[in-house]
């Protein structure tokens, strides 16, 4: 999937728009004082269906690139646009999944799927009961539908946390370290799960990580970003056959090519 | 061991029991009996007016459960409780989730708030008896005073330490208007708060009892009132343990129903 950067501006027709357009986007903390440049023009595009990462340096700003993507923090400078339409507030078009899965703790993992549904209803065809159901059984939670999140590992919570942005069938997924604080086991086996799912359903994944080599595992392309003011360091087009084997010379190459930027 | 405080709260509500239930029980009951054999002590060098000892107290007591006197006094009493409790919570939470809400309410209510709250509840007696009348309506006026005010601060802290991701979560779902986010996320994440103040408040009101029916209204306070002009001090204890045993009962119940809706804490 080498798609490069060339097509972020100026776009025309409806089909050859990317999904997501990241223009320009900057942003200043409190201008009015020392302003701290967090993110200075940072600039890429999302296809449909595809998947994409989002790594850098702690403080690069990722977290807040997030935000602006999700619509939850507006940029200084720039526009975020989801299928050619500016982002001006978080919405069921673009689903949500937190690091620490913030789940409601007062709802069932089955109403916590639901909930979604209840707000915006359920897709065409199907009824909230069986789109919930289904949703939790495609990240294996089928029998605990009535736990309390506090009952459930924290492998779990991300998993009903996936499927609740999921069952809103949002065209887009964005992940903000949703697997930052899960051992190394766990985690493995949610990658399997999240490439399956995203091959199931055929959503496009922006995911921030950390981890480069997460990153690397997940991606069509890796964005790099640098260090604060946070701007695009490089887009690393993977180009490796899925199962990635993660200690394969190619693997460990691309691996080393996206740690260059992280040394100073 | 912070868990021993949990294990003994258990006990108390009756459920569980193991060797550290005993001993803590032992304890417990220990220093009761020691406080009675104290009062006791200290009852037979006074006269029984300045301490009646605990057979006359127990007396009254037995002599006015049979007569039924006690129950209808506490239904007296529960005839401004009740009422005084649901409209300064409903008040005290209804407020305190707008000023813990929204910046506007905080800037207009939070801020008449701020004045109002230095006033000491009993200060109100006056008004509630003008207002309200000198019955139950002045006595309910009074509980509801001091409900509001504990209703108030809990409501607003609960509010405020709802995680504003689930806020965020809930409009990437759809919850878009302030009005349904406060009812699906803001009022559930605050609940526990709710019900803490809720019980605080309702624990108050009996602790206010006596000085709400100084405005005229029958019932336990007031009977105990006129036993003390009497010099009765035996009653006047008597219907301390009743308010204390009705406090407990009350904050029992309540316990119970939260347990029963909270299910998920």
């Amino acid at each position: 999937m080498a798609v490069d950067d060339s097509d972020t501006d100026a776009d025309t027709g409806a089909a050859d728009r990317p999904q997501i357009d990241i223009d320009r986007v900057s942003k200043v903390y409190d201008p009015e004082e020392e302003a701290v440049t967090a993110l200075d023009g940072v600039d890429f595009a999302v296809e449909d269906g595809e998947f994409v990462c989002i790594v850098g340096p702690s403080g690069c700003g990722k977290s807040t690139l997030f935000r602006i993507i999700a619509g939850l923090t507006d940029p200084s400078g720039g526009e975020v646009r989801v299928a050619g339409d500016p982002v001006s507030g978080p919405g069921p078009d673009r689903g949500m999944v937190f690091q620490d899965d913030a789940l409601f703790p007062w709802r069932t993992a089955y109403r916590n799927v639901t909930y979604g549904l209840e707000e915006v209803g359920p897709p065409e065809g199907e009824t909230v009961e069986g789109r919930a159901r289904r949703c939790l059984e495609l990240v294996g939670l089928g029998e605990f539908a009535d736990s309390y999140p506090k009952t459930l590992s924290g492998g779990q919570r991300q998993r009903v946390g996936i499927a609740r942005a999921l069952a809103v069938d949002p065209p887009i997924l964005l992940m903000d370290e949703p697997f930052a604080s899960l051992d190394e086991r766990t985690k493995t086996s949610l990658h399997t799960e999240l490439l399956d799912i995203w091959t199931e359903t055929g959503k496009t994944i922006l995911f921030v990580t950390h981890d480069v080599e997460e990153a690397v595992y997940l991606a069509d392309r890796v964005v790099v970003l640098t260090e604060r003011p946070g701007s695009v360091a490089e887009i690393v087009d993977v180009g490796l056959e899925r199962p990635r084997d993660r200690t394969s010379d190619p693997f460990v190459a691309v691996k080393r090519r996206v740690l260059e930027h992280f040394q100073d | 061991m912070s868990g021993r405080t949990e294990r003994t709260y258990e006990y108390v509500l009756g459920s569980g029991v193991d060797l550290d239930d005993a001993r803590d029980f032992a304890a417990q009951a220990g220093a009761l009996v020691a406080f009675v054999v104290v009062w006791w002590l200290g009852a037979l060098v006074s006269p029984p007016q300045i301490l009646p000892a605990p057979p006359a107290v127990a007396a009254v007591l037995v002599q006015d459960v049979t007569s039924g006197e006690v129950f209808g006094l506490t239904y007296q009493s529960l005839l401004h409780y009740v009422p005084g409790l649901l409209i300064g919570s409903a008040l005290g939470m209804l407020a305190g989730v707008a000023v813990g809400w929204s910046r506007l309410a905080e800037l207009t209510v939070g801020t008449v708030a701020q004045v109002l709250r230095p006033i000491p509840p009993l200060a109100w007696i006056p008004f509630g008896i003008i207002w309200f009348g000198l019955n139950h309506g002045g006595a309910a006026f009074l509980v509801s005073v001091v409900t509001f005010w504990i209703t108030y601060y809990s409501a607003e802290g609960g509010v405020r330490g709802v995680d504003t991701e689930l806020l965020e979560v809930a409009q990437s779902l759809g919850t878009t208007s302030d009005l349904g986010l406060i009812r699906r996320v803001v009022v559930p994440g605050a609940a526990p708060s709710l019900f803490t103040g809720f019980r605080t408040a309702a624990g108050q009101a009996w602790m206010v009892m006596v000085a709400a029916e100084l405005v005229g209204a029958p019932g336990i306070g007031r009977h105990l009132w006129d036993a003390a002009n009497f010099l009765s001090t035996d009653t006047v204890i008597a219907y301390m343990l009743v308010i204390g045993v009705l406090f407990l009962l009350t904050d029992r119940l309540i316990l119970l129903v939260q347990r029963r809706v909270l299910t998920w804490q």
